[in-house]
C-alpha cells in the first residue's frame, strides 16, 4: 500500500462516463479518489484553489488531471492552456481523453504540453483496464516533484 | 531565275521595270531605223531613176547619132549629184558610147559586165540594185518611146546612206542608254510604291511573330490588292486578338471557377471533417454508456439474473462493442478518402511481406503458401497502399481459413502498356452475380458467422485506389478462389499528378 494520498482530478461534463470511471476506479490500489468537475472553469478553480475550492487542502494536489477535450464553456485543449501557463500547475500531469482519435486534437494537445492523449474505447473492459494502468501508472510509478522541490530547485 | 527569285522584292520590281522599258525602247528604236533607211532607200531610188530618165531622154538623139562628146557631157551633168560615182550609156550591142566616173571610183565597165546578168528584165522599164556600198540603176534608152537603142547605166554611193544610218545608231543608243537610266531611277522609286507597303506588313508579321503582341496594326489607304491584303491582315489580326481575349476570358472565368469549387470543396472537407468527429463523438458515448452499464450489471446483479437475461445483456453488449467498430471503420473510410496522397515509389512486395508476416502470427495454427516476385515497385502514397494491401492480403487470408492448402499470390501482369497488380487466393471465392456489391461499404457476401468482417475493407481499398487514379476489379469463382485486380494510375509525383 502506498503512503501517500493519491487523487486524480476527472474533469468530465458527461455523467454515464463519469458513473463508469468512477466504477473503474473503485477498489483501484493506488488512487484513494477520484474527484469528479464537470467543466474547465471549475477544473482550474479546483487547480488553483481559487473560488469555491479556496483554502482547498494542499496535500489534495491530484497525481493526474484526466481531461475530457468535449467540455462545455472552455474545452480541455483551453484548459491545458491555462494549467500549462501557470506557474503553480505548469508540471500537473494532464492526461487528454477523448471518444474520438481527432488528429488535429491530438498535434494540438501534445502542442499544448499534454503529457498523453487516450481515446475512451466503447468496451467497457477496455476502458477499465485504461483506467486501472492509468491509475498505476501515475499513481505508482511517477514520481512528481513537490511543491517545496519546485520552490528549492526553480 | 532562282537567284532572282531570292532577291528582295524591290531589286525584283526595279529589274523587272527596267528589262521591260529597256527592251520595249530598243524595238521602238531599231524600228524606227529599220523604217528610215527603207524609206530613205526609197526616196533615193525614186530621186536617181527620175534622173536617169531625164538624161537617158537628153541622151536618145546623141546615143542614135552615135556623138559620144554630147553623150559624155550628159553623163558629166549627172556628176553634179556628188553621191554619183559613175555612169555610162551603152548602145543596143552593149558597148559603151561614154562613161562618166569620179576620180578614185571603180571603171564603169566592170559595172556593165555585172549588170549583164539583169538583161533579162530589160523588157522592164527600168532597175535598181542596192549592194552593201552602191546603188545600181539602169535606164534604157528610147528611140521615139518604142524602139531602144542603149541603156544608161547609174552607179550611186550609199555613203550617205550609211552615214546617216550611223548617226541614227548612235543617237538611238544614246537614247537607249538615257532611257535606261532614267527607267532605273524611276523604278527604284516606283517600286517603292508597291514593296514599302509588303515590306511593312513583313515588318508587323515579324514583330507579331517575336513578341507576340497582336495588337499591333498597319494604316494604309489603298484600294488595291495590297490595300486589300493589309486590310485582310488587319482583320486576321482583330479576329485573333478577339479569340485571345475571349480565350484569356475563358481561362479566368475557369480559373476563378476552380477557385471557387476549391473553396467549396475544402468547407464541403471541413464540415464533413466536423460532422464525422460530431459523429465519433457523440454515437461512441452512448454506446459505452451501454456496454458499461451492461457490464455494470453484469457484474452488480448478475445473480438476479438467470442464463436467458444474462445471454441477452451479453448480446447487447457484444452489438453495442460491434456498432462501436462500425463507426470505427466508417471513421477509417472517411478519414482514407480526406487523407493527401503522397506520390513515390513504393515496393508492394515489401508491404506485402510485412503484412503477411503479421498475419502469420495471426493464423499460427494453419500453413499458408504466399507466393509473390523478387519486388513490385509502383508509384504512390505508401501509407495508403499498405492498408489497401493489408485489407486485400488479410481477404485472401480469412477466406482461405477453410482450404486445405491455402496459397496466396500477390503479383503483376501488364495490359495495354499498363500494369495491372493483384492479388490471388484459392480460397472460398465468389459468384460473379454480386461482383457489383464487393466494392460497396457494408456489403458482405459471407454471413459474420461464416467469416467475420463489417464489410468496410474492400470499400477501404477502392478508395485508395481510386485516390491513386486507379481502377480496381474483381473476379472469383465459387469454391475456387478469388482475383483482386488493381491499377494505380500513371503519376510518379506529387508535382506530375498537380501539374494533370
Amino acid at each position: 500500500m502506498h503512503e501517500t494520498y493519491n487523487c486524480v482530478l476527472l474533469v468530465e461534463d458527461n455523467a454515464d462516463d463519469v458513473a463508469l470511471a468512477r466504477r473503474a476506479f473503485r477498489n483501484h490500489p493506488d488512487i484513494d479518489e477520484v474527484i469528479v468537475v464537470s467543466d474547465g472553469p471549475e477544473a482550474l478553480e479546483f487547480l488553483f484553489r481559487e473560488g469555491r475550492y479556496e483554502g482547498r487542502d494542499m496535500t489534495q494536489q491530484p497525481v493526474v488531471t484526466l481531461l475530457d477535450i468535449k467540455l462545455p464553456k472552455m474545452s480541455g485543449l483551453d484548459v491545458l492552456m491555462h494549467i500549462r501557463g501557470d506557474e503553480r500547475t505548469r508540471f500537473q500531469p494532464v492526461v487528454l481523453m477523448s471518444s474520438s482519435k481527432r488528429e488535429s486534437d491530438m498535434v494540438a494537445g501534445y502542442n499544448l504540453g499534454a503529457n498523453s492523449y487516450m481515446q475512451k474505447p466503447v468496451s467497457f473492459e477496455e476502458f477499465a483496464q485504461m483506467m486501472k494502468l492509468l491509475g498505476s501508472y501515475w499513481g505508482a510509478l511517477n514520481k512528481a516533484p513537490s511543491r517545496t522541490d519546485l520552490e528549492n530547485y526553480n | 531565275m532562282r537567284a532572282f527569285k531570292d532577291m528582295p522584292i524591290k531589286h525584283q520590281l526595279t529589274v523587272i521595270i527596267f528589262v521591260i522599258s529597256f527592251v520595249s525602247l530598243w524595238i521602238a528604236c531599231t524600228a524606227f531605223v529599220v523604217y528610215d533607211r527603207s524609206a530613205y532607200k526609197k526616196n533615193m531610188v525614186h530621186e536617181f531613176t527620175v534622173l536617169a530618165r531625164i538624161v537617158a531622154s537628153r541622151s536618145a538623139t546623141a546615143v542614135a547619132y552615135k556623138d559620144p562628146y554630147q553623150v559624155r557631157q550628159n553623163l558629166d551633168s549627172l556628176g553634179a549629184n556628188a553621191s554619183v560615182i559613175s555612169s555610162c550609156i551603152t548602145d543596143e550591142y552593149g558597148d559603151v558610147v561614154a562613161m562618166y566616173s569620179r576620180q578614185h571610183a571603180q571603171p564603169i565597165e566592170q559595172t556593165g559586165q555585172e549588170l549583164e546578168g539583169v538583161e533579162c528584165l530589160s523588157n522592164q522599164p527600168f532597175i535598181s540594185r542596192f549592194t552593201s556600198q552602191h546603188l545600181d540603176l539602169l535606164q534604157p534608152v528610147m528611140w521615139e518611146e518604142s524602139q531602144k537603142i542603149g541603156e544608161l547605166h547609174i552607179r550611186v554611193d550609199l555613203g550617205v546612206l550609211n552615214k546617216r544610218f550611223k548617226v541614227f545608231s548612235v543617237v538611238m543608243l544614246m537614247i537607249l542608254l538615257l532611257a535606261s537610266f532614267i527607267a532605273v531611277i524611276l523604278s527604284s522609286k516606283i517600286q517603292a510604291i508597291i514593296s514599302v507597303p509588303l515590306l511593312s506588313l513583313i515588318d508587323m508579321a515579324d514583330k507579331i511573330t517575336t513578341n507576340k503582341d497582336y495588337s499591333i496594326r498597319t494604316q494604309l489607304d489603298r484600294e488595291d490588292e495590297i490595300g486589300r491584303l493589309v486590310n485582310a491582315f488587319n482583320t486576321m489580326l482583330d479576329t485573333i486578338e478577339e479569340q485571345n481575349r475571349a480565350l484569356l476570358e475563358a481561362k479566368e472565368n475557369l480559373q476563378d471557377e476552380v477557385e471557387a469549387r476549391t473553396a467549396e470543396l475544402k468547407n464541403i472537407n471541413r464540415e464533413l471533417e466536423a460532422f464525422t468527429y460530431s459523429v465519433s463523438h457523440d454515437l461512441r458515448s452512448p454506446l459505452r454508456s451501454i456496454d458499461g452499464f451492461g457490464a455494470a450489471l453484469l457484474e452488480d446483479c448478475g445473480e438476479q439474473l438467470d442464463e436467458t437475461g444474462k445471454d441477452y445483456l451479453g448480446r447487447m453488449r457484444s452489438a453495442s462493442q460491434r456498432m462501436g467498430k462500425l463507426i470505427d471503420s466508417l471513421l477509417y473510410l472517411s478519414r482514407v478518402s480526406r487523407q493527401e496522397v503522397h506520390f513515390r515509389a513504393v515496393d508492394l512486395v515489401e508491404i506485402g511481406n510485412e503484412v503477411v508476416d503479421g498475419l502469420h502470427e495471426q493464423y499460427s495454427e494453419k500453413k499458408y503458401e504466399f507466393v509473390c516476385p523478387k519486388n513490385l515497385v509502383c508509384f504512390g502514397d505508401r501509407a495508403l497502399l499498405f492498408i489497401a494491401l493489408q485489407n486485400l492480403i488479410s481477404n485472401a487470408w480469412k477466406y482461405s481459413a477453410n482450404t486445405i492448402q491455402p496459397r496466396v499470390e500477390l503479383g503483376m501482369v501488364e495490359r495495354n502498356g499498363e500494369q495491372v497488380f493483384f492479388v490471388r487466393d484459392n480460397g472460398v471465392g465468389f459468384d460473379m452475380k454480386y461482383v457489383d456489391k464487393l466494392f460497396a461499404p457494408f456489403q458482405r457476401l459471407h454471413g459474420p458467422d461464416d467469416f467475420e468482417g463489417l464489410g468496410i475493407g474492400l470499400a477501404t481499398v477502392a478508395r485508395i485506389v481510386h485516390r491513386h487514379g486507379g481502377e480496381i476489379w474483381a473476379e472469383g469463382i465459387p469454391g475456387s478462389g478469388a482475383v483482386f485486380y488493381f491499377t494505380l494510375g500513371m503519376y510518379k509525383t506529387d508535382d506530375e499528378r498537380e501539374q494533370v
